[in-house]
Parts: structure tokens; sequence; C-alpha cells
């Protein structure tokens, strides 16, 4: 099985600062979802950024389909970024207001140069909005005509457009009502089953809902103040936490009553 | 409706345009009882919030009637409802870190409602007493290191614990009936935890009344009972919690309950296989 995604040993630290990653490692193999989980403080956000090429290990290292990937050298950046792609939380600002639903689409295509022909760029684009279960025809409307559910959508139209293998996903549905929430879980959940196209798209969910990631992820990295406390299967993990933190982390979480 | 009593009764917010984005709502609340109030975002909820407090937008108008104690707030002048806030209803809502004045210390802006209530009283405070009783307040929410905190501005501590203070601050005025607009949204999910158990705790002890607004049944089920669920401005269904979660009976809340069901299922057994 190949290794998608790998963190080894990755320490980050501002300058001067103490470090707020310490030796981090994980890897994801295809065909799973993996949920990176924490809360205020845990490191996420820093994690995230080096995962996206937009910082770099003070030590330790990232691989990409297991080959070691630096950010600093422009052409493996841009080869990364054909593989890994991104979206955000905020369904509002991740969105340029003034581009058509089209253009958006199309900009990761474009700037990757995979391809600039409009006509191929047009099938690319009403292929990918297809595949998150909306109409082609949207391409020459603007963001604004769209709820929040059906902007992450398009953003998430615009990520696999360029046909990934990895969609790191930072808190995709935090900002979304919950019955809008389950709709893009499972779309995303569809993305790695490969239901979208004849390609597959693992996702890595960075998110503090426990309940998302249960939803969505195979497996579970589990991160505190820079270090991993825990990873594993995320049923193994929910059903026998082994650190003391991802037990009070699981405690934590309101739950509907039981009602038998 | 004695003290601590909240009877809303055809509320109707309307924007300038005519448009109605919260229609005909109506339910009571009990002195010393509580109500959970959950929807979606455009759901109304927040200014059902703001209405009840008449501190609606501008542009934005109530008809209906509001009955809080013994003022009738729609339509009363702001020199009433200056002795309504605070003393009668307070509130706590989703971002302390907006709610707060940032050019002010947590003291300061605790000093201030804990004064005007001993004046209310006929008991006013001396610079010792107000300190004290600042202290004490912020210890009540169980925030470490009271006189620290005191001295703190806003941004100076952390999310929780700027929830905490905001708490105290509601509560200086010791009002009957507390509002708490999303309260824990914004916090990490052990912090939630431990702010929900001191809501709790301290709505309990006070015998206050508890109107508590969220998107979040889990969250709901755990402070309220009984709940109203908005849809779109329009109270489509309410009852016993227990009783929605297991018969729903609006197609609205179905699908609302299904969605959380299937989240809170997933913590049991993870991703289906």
């Amino acid at each position: 099985m190949t290794t998608l995604l790998e963190a080894q040993d990755v320490t980050f630290a501002y300058r001067r600062g103490q470090p707020v990653l310490r030796d981090v490692s994980f890897a994801m193999e295809a065909g799973t979802n993996l949920g990176l989980v924490g809360e205020s403080g845990a490191g996420k956000t820093t994690l995230l950024r080096i995962l996206l090429g937009l910082a770099v290990p003070t030590s330790g290292r990232i691989l990409s389909n297991e080959t070691p990937f630096d950010a600093r050298d422009r052409a493996q950046l841009r080869a990364y970024r054909r593989v890994t792609q991104t979206m955000f939380q905020d369904p509002y600002s991740s969105l340029d207001p003034r581009q058509t639903i089209g253009r958006i689409v199309a900009e990761p295509l474009r700037s990757l140069g995979i391809t600039r022909d409009a006509g191929e760029l047009r099938v690319r684009v009403a292929e990918a909005l297809r595949s998150v279960g909306l109409p082609d025809d949207i391409a020459d409307r603007y963001p604004h005509e769209f709820s929040g559910g059906q902007r992450q959508r398009i953003a998430i139209a615009r990520a696999i457009a360029p046909r990934p293998k990895v969609l790191l996903a930072d808190e995709p549905v935090s900002a979304l009502d919950v019955t809008t929430r389950i709709r893009v879980i499972d779309l995303l959940a569809e993305l790695g089953r490969g239901e979208g196209g004849d390609y597959r798209t693992a996702v890595v969910l960075v998110s503090h809902d426990l309940g998302a990631v249960a939803a969505l992820c195979d497996r579970v990295v589990i991160l505190d103040r820079g270090t991993i406390v825990e990873q594993g299967g995320t049923r193994d993990v929910l059903r026998d936490p082994q650190d003391a933190y991802t037990r009070r982390l699981l405690a934590s979480v309101p739950r509907l009553p039981r009602l038998d | 409706m004695s003290a601590g009593g909240l009877v809303v009764d055809g509320l109707t917010i309307s924007a300038g345009s005519g448009a109605r984005l919260l229609s005909d709502l109506s339910f009571a609340i009990e002195p010393g009882s509580r109500l959970g109030l959950i929807g979606e975002s455009g759901s109304g909820k927040s200014l059902t919030a703001l209405a009840i407090i008449g501190l609606l937008p501008e542009g934005l108008t109530a008809s209906g009637s509001v009955r809080l104690a013994s003022h009738e707030i729609v339509g009363a002048p702001e020199r009433e409802l200056n002795g309504v806030r605070g003393r009668d209803v307070a509130v706590v809502f989703q971002e302390p870190l907006t709610a707060l004045d940032p050019l002010m210390t947590i003291g300061r802006q605790l000093v201030e409602p804990l004064r005007r209530r001993a004046i209310a009283d006929g008991e006013p405070l001396s610079r010792r007493e107000a300190a004290l009783a600042v202290s004490d307040r912020l210890a009540e929410v169980r925030l470490p290191d009271p006189d620290r905190i005191a001295g703190a501005y806003p941004w100076e501590i952390s999310g929780g614990q700027r929830q905490r203070a905001a708490l105290a601050i509601a509560l200086a005025g010791r009002p009957r009936l507390l509002i708490a607009d999303e309260p824990t949204t914004a916090l990490d999910v052990t912090v939630q935890s431990d702010v929900l158990d001191l809501l709790d705790r301290l709505v309990d002890e006070r015998g206050m009344s508890l109107l508590f607004i969220s998107h979040d049944l889990a969250v709901v089920a755990r402070v309220a009972p009984r709940v109203v669920v908005l849809e779109r401005g329009i109270a489509v269904e309410s009852g016993e919690l227990r009783d929605l979660l297991t018969h729903p009976a609006h197609a609205y809340t179905r699908e609302f309950v299904a969605s959380a069901r299937e989240l809170d299922a997933a913590l049991d057994w993870g991703v289906p296989q």
C-alpha cells in the first residue's frame, strides 16, 4: 500500500521560541482518511501550514508519495500542489466574490499548468462540479448566490479539480449547520471511495470536532500542546482511549441523552 | 407573571423592507425554570434574545408582546429598559471578546453592575467592599487568581476565562432571568464542558430562570429539559427535549434530529465500514 503523506519527527519552533510542534510522526496510507484532532494551542494550525508547504519543519521532514518534500524548492512545491489540495473553514471568505464559479474551480488547473485550453477547462470544471453534487450550469454564477453548504461544495470542487491524491481540509464543516454538515461529510467520504470519478482523493481532516472526525476518518491523531498524545484506528481510540488527555477530550464532548 | 418569569406572546420581528425575520413566536418560562431555544443559522434565535432585552439592531421592529417581570418590553422607552437590563435580565453572548469592552479591565467591567445593584438596594459599596466583591464574584465563576484577572484586559486572558468573566458580569446585577446565547460555541470542547457545568450550577443555586440558545442539540440537552425549535423565524415544534428526540413531529425537526444523531452515533462506532 502506498503511503500518500507522512510526517517524520516533525518539530517546529518560531525564531527563538519554544517548539510549538515536537516530534510529530504519522503516516497516511492510500484509501484511508486521517483526522488530526486538537484544541486551541495543540499545534493544528502550524502542522497544517507545514503540510501546505507554507512553513518548513525546524527538524524532521514531510514525505509525499514516499518521497521527501522540501517546500523551499519551487519545482517540488508545484509537484506537491498537484497531489495535495486544500480547503478552509469559512465558505464566505475562501471564495473570491468577483470571480465566477467556473473561474474559481478552474483556478488550480490554470495555476498548476494542468491545462489552459478553454474547452478542456470547461469539461474539467463541469466534471468537478458534478462530482460534488452541483449542476454544471452554475459556472457562470457568483459565490454570493450560494448558501454556506453550497459554497463548501464549490470549495471542494476547486480542490478536487486537479484530481489530487490528498485533500487537506481545515475545519471544513465547522461553520455549517448540522444538517448541511452531514451532507458535506458524506461527500468527502465519497471522494475517498472514488465515487467522484475514476480517481480517489483521501482526506486529511484537521478539526476540533470529534463527531465529524469519527464520521469520516479511519485513523485519528490526537494532538495536545504540540505533541501527539495518541494515534490509531478511530474506532479503537474512541472505544478505548489510552491517553489521559484523549479520555478527558472524549468525556467533554456533549452527547445526546441515551433513550432506551 | 412574578419575578424571573418570561412570557413571549406573538413576537414578530420585521425588517424595514417588510420581510419577517421572526413570525408570531410564543413561549413562556416559569420563574426558576429553563427553556432551550434551538435553531440553525438564520432561524431568528439570536434576534429573539435581542428583542427580549429591547436591543434589536437599527432598522428592525418588534411587535407582539414580551412580558418580563412587571414590564412590557416591546415598545418600552429606553429609560425603562435600562432598569430592566442587568436587574431582571442579563445576557451572555457567544463571543466574549466582542461583548466585553477591550479598553477596560475585567475588574472595572464587573464593579460597575455590582455598584449599580448595591445602590438600587440602598446599600452602596465602599471602595474596599467593591474590591472584595469583585474578587468574590471572579472566584465564584472559578477563575484562578481572581486578583490578577480583575486587573487584566479581556485580550490578556483565554477564551474560557473571558466567558467565565462575562458570566460573572452578567450575574453581578443578580438578574432573575439569564439569557445565554451560544455561550460555549466559541470555546474548546474541554472548556465548554466546564463552563456548562458552571452555568448549570449557578443558575440552580440562584434559582434563576434560563433561556439557553444554541444550534447544538447535545449542548442544550445538558442544561434545558424543554425546548422550542425555530426554523427560518417560525417555531416549528416545542416540548420536552426527550420527546422531541424520540418522536420529532415536524419534517424539519426530524432531519435536524437525524443529523445530530448520526454525528453522535459516529462517536460510539467510528466511521461506518
